[in-house]
């Protein structure tokens, strides 16, 4: 990656470079993220210039920082792009799809030649040169045939070094007369910054006593700019002296209070000088709220009251855009810093653990004092840092935008992708490794679930189809829905192709439920064609895998010709989980809460009864059960009654026979180290109070490694029969 | 250019036309008076206005206000003139609120604001 330093540089000077580079690194992708998601938007409102100013400050500051982390061909390449978007963006070339598609291919050649940089991967220069010969030509066309841009909205500036200002602007009588257009020097100001303007009409007379040639009009505005109070003062220059002005800076960034929340309306008008002391103290006395109570009484005309409101509303959002920008407001911590303090508050839970344990056996009421304050402050602890570790899932969806966009348009299908809840906290490792499930799951929607348009019209339903995500949470758990309106899934074709491929009995009758979870299965595929979209067999098993790895569940509802919708359960942090300690023979275990359902009792006569049996009657449903002490192969006599723990996974109920069940445990998870790491059915370990190690049981694996044994002892039967059966002819 | 006034019973027009700018703020606001003293109901119908300017603004308020201290109603009639609802925009005049005197909501300024934004 290095490859590109200068050559002729001393080593401090190339240390340096490689230092920005690894700084750069994470920003530069999201820059990417941000490119491609603004021009996705731009794409649905060609006209909206904030979203051309989103474009054009990403490709600006990949242009900067590259430039001084020294990648010459990404500055080159985005350099020219820049001058293509500033022609977009003062307007001399209209946001057409082809400048779109052709932008999105420009942002994937620069992320590739990152890649080059930082993951080692190839990039083909010719492409670079291709994409803009292609922008050459397009722009060409485009001016020829005098292309222009829609109206959009007022171009927003980034609030970091902004400040708002309150204005009363009073003209004199005269300035009708006087040739001075008062709605001219409004308009300047609007050029300066965001503006807001309320005319205040109270001083207008009744006919009578009109002049009608005299000005009784004068203005609240508020404007925040980057550029000062001169800025401001320049604008109402050409005032002439009976006009009177008021300027004060309101909000600042750094300077002033930067709570989100502003001033109270009557503390507004205060200062503004619109309301006495005195009626503010009637106001707050009334019942009502204070703006319909100094309107109601005519204490104060509604348009100060509203001129105020707008204040309020203005520097709140002023505030909000700012914390999303300043960067004092935020660090950028590299992600190993993060997992080191998650690691260290882990150790202190467990420490503390022990703390309250040797507390209460001691019954020193001193320490017992101290152990829970301790108790508190780590649980405190503990959330902060696993907050500090929780994003917000919309980064994830806004990148299957493109995805839909780009696999719908070289399939010829419409489809519309929908989200909501992109504000939903999930832990970092937990997002990460929720991408390709989720791009599995929607490629699926697209090539098998939503039609072609022209059989959705025959369908009755709308040519576009649609694909909805969303994301909620459900207590210790994020629930993730991929919604589609297509064909949904074909049972008659899933059960065939199940009975084909042995994963059914010809005879059997499995619910809708038990069918669809068949498709989840590996090397299970009802696809007729192989295409690059899908239908090779292999995906929705690894969705399945990589959900299962997250101790989530996965569950499948489909009607036909309507839909179908995955949902996808998820803890909100793999670090700690909630889970259920049981004991077999003095040793601990920990089962993860989220797949246990109930408890009950197992005598000695239940076995009995079921004459060797792994089965249970369950409120007179038969639940089957994994005997952990068997399993396990653990020596010793288990107690008269045991516990069954009877969780849920892939819709099926299944027990797990313990010796005693302890209750409900909060468990920091330990990874078992390389050695350990391949051990089936066990996920992890942690540390209990008192020190002794818990091992964490892994369900779905073991579930499934039973009944792979199983399966395996029953073929072995059969050909034990038949071998037998040969030798007794 | 005309700033016409014509009544009939209850009900009275005034035909705003042209130019309404200060030069004829006047002229205009004769009309307006006229017609507030001959109607209980006044409407104000637009035809190819021209230019409007922050005196005719204003003139409109001072009309309506005249007309809720009588008891009487004023109302604009027809669509509203696409320079007439800019210059408003311009000003700081769409509001939601009306003044103190427009107790029943019925200020022309939210008017105009509907029809811009609605």
């Amino acid at each position: 990656m290095d490859n590109n330093l200068k050559h002729g540089h001393d080593d401090s000077a190339e240390t340096i470079v490689k230092e920005l580079r690894t700084t750069f690194r994470e920003e530069a992708y999201e820059l990417l993220a941000e490119l491609e998601y603004a021009l996705l938007e731009l794409e649905k409102t060609p006209g909206d210039k904030e979203q051309i100013g989103r474009v054009f400050r990403a490709m600006h500051t990949i242009k900067g920082s590259g430039g001084v982390c020294e990648f010459h061909d990404i500055v080159a390449f985005t350099h020219e792009l820049e001058t293509i978007l500033d022609k977009v963006r003062n307007g001399k070339v209209a946001v057409t799809k082809e400048i779109i598609n052709l932008t999105l291919s420009a942002r994937d050649q620069i992320k590739a030649l990152f890649n080059r940089y930082y993951r080692g991967a190839s990039a083909d220069d010719a492409k670079t040169r291709e994409i803009l010969t292609s922008f050459k030509k397009l722009l060409h066309k485009t001016e020829e045939h005098g292309a222009t841009v829609p109206e959009g909205t007022q171009q927003k500036e980034p609030q970091i070094r902004c400040k708002t200002y309150r204005i009363r602007f009073c003209p004199g009588a005269a300035v009708f007369l006087q040739g001075t257009n008062p709605v001219n020097v409004l308009n300047e100001l609007r050029k300066i910054g965001t503006c807001k303007v309320v005319a205040q009409t109270d001083a207008i007379p009744y006919l009578e006593n009109l002049d009608p040639q005299a000005c009784h009009i004068y203005w609240d505005i508020i404007v925040t700019t980057s550029r000062g109070m001169n800025a401001i003062r320049d604008v109402f220059s050409i005032l002439k002296d009976n006009d009177e002005l008021k300027i004060e800076v309101i909000d600042e960034a750094g300077h002033l209070d930067d709570e989100i929340t502003y001033k109270k309306l009557g503390e507004i008008l205060l200062e503004r000088g619109d309301l006495a002391p005195d009626d503010l103290q009637k106001a707050l006395k009334s019942k009502k709220r204070v703006g319909d109570f100094l309107i109601e009484t005519g204490v104060v005309p509604g348009t100060k009251v509203e001129s105020a409101l707008i204040e309020q509303q203005h520097v709140r959002e002023m505030r909000e855009q700012r914390q999303g920008f300043d960067p004092l407001l935020s660090l950028r911590v590299s992600t190993g810093k993060l997992d080191s303090l998650v690691n260290l508050v882990g150790e202190l839970v467990t420490v503390q653990a022990r703390l309250s344990q040797t507390a209460l056996v001691s019954g020193m009421t001193e320490l017992l004092l101290i152990a829970e304050e301790v108790e508190r402050l780590t649980g405190s602890l503990r959330e902060s840092a696993m907050n500090i570790r929780m994003l917000p899932i919309g980064t994830t969806f806004s990148k299957f935008k493109r995805l839909v966009r780009d696999l719908s348009v070289g399939l010829g299908k419409e489809i519309e992708m929908t989200a909501d809840g992109a504000e939903t906290e999930l832990d970092k490792t937990v997002i990460e490794r929720l991408g390709d499930p989720l791009i599995h799951i929607i490629r699926n929607s697209i090539s098998h679930g939503i039609e072609q348009p022209e059989a959705r019209e025959a369908a009755g339903k709308p040519r576009k189809g649609a694909i909805h995500l969303s994301a909620l949470h459900s207590g210790a758990h994020v629930l993730i829905q991929v919604r589609d309106d297509g064909a949904g899934l074909d049972r008659d074709a899933i059960r065939t192709k199940a009975v084909e491929k042995g994963f059914l009995q010809p005879d059997a009758t499995p619910t809708d439920r038990e069918l669809f979870s068949l498709i989840f299965a590996p090397g299970f595929s009802t696809a007729k064609t192989v295409t690059d979209v899908s239908g090779r067999g292999v995906g929705l098993d690894v969705v399945k895998k990589t959900i299962d790895a997250l101790r989530g569940s996965i569950t499948l509802t489909s009607q036909r010709g309507m839909g179908t919708t995955i949902t996808l359960r998820l803890p909100l942090t793999l670090a700690i989980i909630d889970g259920l300690l049981v004991t077999i023979d003095k040793q601990y275990y920990v089962m993860p809460l989220s797949f246990v359902h109930e408890c009950v009792e197992l005598t000695a006569g239940d076995k009995k009864g079921n004459h060797g049996r792994h089965i249970a009657s369950v409120r007179g449903e038969i639940v089957p059960y994994i005997h952990l002490r068997e399993q396990f192969r653990i020596e010793g006599d288990p107690p008269a009654i045991e516990q069954i723990v009877i969780t849920e996974t892939d819709g099926k109920r299944v027990g797990f026979v313990v010796d005693i069940v302890i209750g409900g445990h909060q468990t920091v998870i330990k990874n078992l180290g390389t050695y350990y790491q391949y051990v089936e059915g066990i996920s992890g370990a942690t540390i209990l109070g008192d020190g002794t190690v818990a091992l964490i049981l892994d369900v779905p694996k073991l579930v499934r490694a039973v009944e792979k044994e199983e399966v395996h002892i029953a073929a072995n039967m059969s050909q034990w029969d038949l071998t037998s059966l040969s030798g007794s002819g | 250019m005309s700033a016409e006034q014509r009544t009939s019973g209850d009900e009275g027009t005034v035909l705003c036309e042209g130019n309404l700018t200060v030069n004829r703020a006047e002229e205009m606001k004769s009309a307006f008076i006229q017609a507030l003293q001959n109607a209980n109901e006044v409407t104000i119908t637009f035809t190819h206005v021209t230019d409007v300017d922050l005196s005719y603004l204003q003139l409109l308020c001072s009309v309506h206000r005249s007309a809720l201290r009588l008891h009487k109603q004023v109302r604009f009639q027809g669509g509203l003139p696409e320079i007439l609802k800019d210059t408003a925009e311009a000003a700081g005049y769409l509001r939601l609120k009306g003044c103190k005197l427009d107790s029943e909501k019925n200020c022309l300024w939210m008017t105009v604001a509907g029809a811009c934004h609605g």
